[in-house]
């Protein structure tokens, strides 16, 4: 076993809501450092908690580690710390190696100088030398795909632009270790994936990652070992899938339950709406969790309050991401029918191919091109793997499982 | 795009605990030393980035490094010919007396506020970059330095209208307006601590420079009533202005050993800052914003 990259222990680091008590505090934190009295930070003062609390973890060369959590949850702060850019309250991290930090795209550009002179000024706060700079700046600027705006001052930028110019100073480093903190969403689709694949490459040639994100799927894109960060507190490192259904079961408690049932929220006339959107089948089980690969039947109970025809129905199976996984109507089915009073309307998905995962269901009603009943989240339900010998022949990665055969000849 | 195909982990660990840093003192030293001289060449390209920011939007651009001091001294020359004070005993023409005087002092000035304003300025960087912090102060001395030699500049042609003769003491000058800014940034760097915590300090420096240009012989040489300076003794912009000025313009004569004390503990209470704001810049940005 060599030795870890980083290595954090018992670590924890205090924070104040109350922004005037924040700054005397901050004054009490330095007269105590310049006064050497150690263990002055252990304790909670009025009005403080701990931001992050006994986290603990290992990061072996090469690895690349994702830290999940929403807002607040302490993940900039972390990335902080390990940057050595504020000091712990508790605990200790020892980190080994050059350490790149992609905190803020663009931190420190000045609006007023042009793209070119903030590009000399940020890569030597990165700590690059004159000459360095001087070989880099054409790479850079065609990273960004800046060319012909690189003269202009940076204030006439669009925000992608500027995000971008940020992004490619930042990558020109080769750290040993690069915490990256939710700075992967930025410019058009074409410059994302540049930076992923920058990002591979910067993993191939041996850099590891720390990167914190509140999107599970990027961090599963990146990184082969994953955790949650909730509350300060940080979970044991799972492999990345894992880590993605433990964060959505944290999230998926902040839901507020029923919220979006109430029929008053929903779009539409409701001349006809959903009463109830439910799963059946023999692969679910009582709390909602469908197995997959059985059959699966949506049912959703309707209500008309008057007699209606030319009715369509859709149901949509979005995932966590948001992202519609998978999207049936009724159309050519169900527009010569009338409606009137209690009716059900089911589709059985035989089988389920889903991989495992959080999903939920959309459920809209449309007459003609009038909108009667159109319920987001009408249900929310997980899917998890059949265990079974035939399981290794499909991943669980990916969109959907796949059902065919192999065959060798 | 340079490859390192077979590259082993290069660099020391580095351990971040709660513990004060004062109670590793070599490791404290050994970074100290390290971030300097990385800060050199930083705190160069930020100076550069501060001065051309700061007068691509204006107009009137360097001129703004002589306005302030020449108008202060118009005045104090309107007040003089006005009668409302005298100053027999200076021996030099009052014009470059008072001028050379609040040139001299705006360079004073400027070192005073230079740290605090640039880590204000800096806040973004600071908070999400971890490079030497060192570096901003010294991007504010070559900021201060940069206004000091277009105020040199200007101060040639006058004394040359003045007939000012050079004397030996001239070699003086360079020492005696680098002592002006290192005493400065000193201050400076003193109140930057609380001064990134409290927004009063920045507000209330300006006017306390203004009333500490009263108290120092800028325009007139300061003697009170019994002759004995009192407690403006320990006012040590003094020695170092007049200093710098007699180098330049001659007059009262240059009190060495004066200079030698207060520039030593100029020097000493340099490093006692530095190693404040080292001490204290984790905790000042921890409360800077996330």
């Amino acid at each position: 076993m060599t030795e870890p990259l980083i290595s954090a222990r018992g670590l924890g680091k205090k924070f104040c809501m109350n922004f005037r008590r924040s700054l005397y505090y901050g004054m009490q934190d330095v007269l105590a450092e310049v006064l050497c009295l150690s263990g002055a930070t252990e304790r909670l003062r009025n009005g403080e908690f701990w931001a992050l609390e006994d986290v603990n973890f290992d990061l072996q060369p090469g690895e690349s580690l994702g830290i999940v959590g929403r807002n607040g949850a302490g993940k900039s702060t972390l990335l902080k710390l390990a940057a050595g850019i504020i000091k712990p309250d508790r605990g200790r991290l020892a980190i080994r190696g050059r350490v790149g930090a992609l905190i803020a795209l663009g931190a420190g550009f000045n609006p007023l100088l042009t793209g070119r002179e903030n590009i000399y000024a940020a890569c030597m706060v990165y700590g690059h030398s004159r000459r360095e700079i001087d070989e880099l700046v054409g790479e850079i600027v065609d990273f960004a795909g800046l060319r012909e705006f690189i003269d202009m001052p940076v204030q006439n930028y669009s925000n992608g632009m500027y995000a971008r110019l940020g992004f490619a100073v930042a990558v020109q480093m080769e750290p040993d270790v690069m915490l990256v903190d939710e700075v992967l969403a930025v410019g058009d689709s074409a410059f994302q994936r540049k930076c992923f694949d920058r990002i591979y490459k910067m993993q191939a040639q041996g850099t590891s990652f720390v990167i914190v994100s509140h999107n599970p799927y990027q961090i599963e894109r990146l990184c082969q070992k994953a955790t949650v960060l909730d509350h300060g507190r940080l979970s044991p490192l799972l492999e990345g899938k894992d880590a993605v259904a433990l964060y959505h079961e944290l999230t998926q408690a902040d839901l507020a339950p029923g919220s979006s049932t109430a029929l008053m929220s929903r779009e539409g006339t409701h001349e006809l709406y959903f009463e109830r959107v439910a799963l059946e089948g023999p692969g679910v089980s009582l709390d909602g969790t469908v197995v997959s690969m059985g059959s699966l039947t949506i049912v959703a109970d309707i209500v008309a309050t008057k007699p209606l025809s030319n009715v369509r129905f859709r149901l949509e199976v979005c995932g966590a991401d948001n992202s519609v996984v998978s999207m049936v109507t009724t159309i050519g089915l169900s527009e010569s029918r009338t409606f009137d009073g209690k009716h059900r309307v089911a589709f059985t998905l035989d089988p389920c191919q889903l991989t495992s995962g959080w999903y939920y269901l959309n459920a809209v009603a449309v007459d003609r091109h009038l909108r009667l009943d159109a319920w987001q989240r009408a249900a929310e339900f997980k899917v998890v793997l059949k265990q079974e010998a035939a399981r290794n022949l499909t991943s669980d990665n990916g969109a959907f499982v796949s059902s065919g055969r192999w065959t060798f000849s | 795009m340079k490859m390192k195909p077979d590259r082993g982990i290069e660099g020391a660990m580095r351990v971040y605990s709660a513990a004060p840093a004062l109670l590793a003192p070599g490791v404290l030293l050994r970074d100290m030393v390290r971030d300097f001289k990385l800060s050199i060449a930083l705190g160069w390209q930020l100076a550069a980035r501060d001065l051309k920011a700061q007068y691509r939007q204006s107009l009137l651009g360097y001129l703004w490094a002589l306005l302030p001091p020449l108008l202060v001294a118009a005045s104090f020359i309107a007040l003089k010919a006005g009668g409302v004070f005298s100053a027999e005993s200076i021996g030099v023409p009052y014009g470059v007396y008072v001028i050379i005087g609040t040139l001299l002092w705006q360079i004073f000035a400027d070192a005073v506020v230079a740290p605090l304003r640039l880590v204000i300025a800096s806040r973004e960087m600071l908070v999400r970059v971890n490079f030497p912090r060192e570096a901003i102060v010294l991007a504010g001395l070559f900021v201060t330095f940069f206004g000091a030699l277009v105020r040199l500049a200007v101060a040639v042609p006058i004394l040359v209208y003045y007939q000012v003769e050079p004397t030996l003491d001239l070699l003086y000058v360079p020492f005696g307006v680098l002592s002006l800014i290192l005493a400065g940034t000193c201050v400076g760097l003193l109140v930057t601590p609380v001064g990134v915590l409290y927004r009063d300090v920045e507000k209330a420096l300006p006017a306390l420079l203004m009333l500490w240009l009263l108290l120092t012989p800028v325009a007139y040489p300061i003697a009170t009533a019994a002759g004995e300076p009192g407690w403006l003794a320990f006012n040590f912009a003094s020695p170092l202005l007049e200093a710098a000025r007699s180098a330049l313009i001659g007059g009262a004569p240059i009190a060495w050993s004066t200079l030698a004390v207060v520039n030593g503990a100029v020097l000493l209470a340099l490093l006692a800052g530095w190693l404040l704001l080292r001490l204290a810049a984790p905790h000042l940005v921890a409360r800077l914003g996330i």
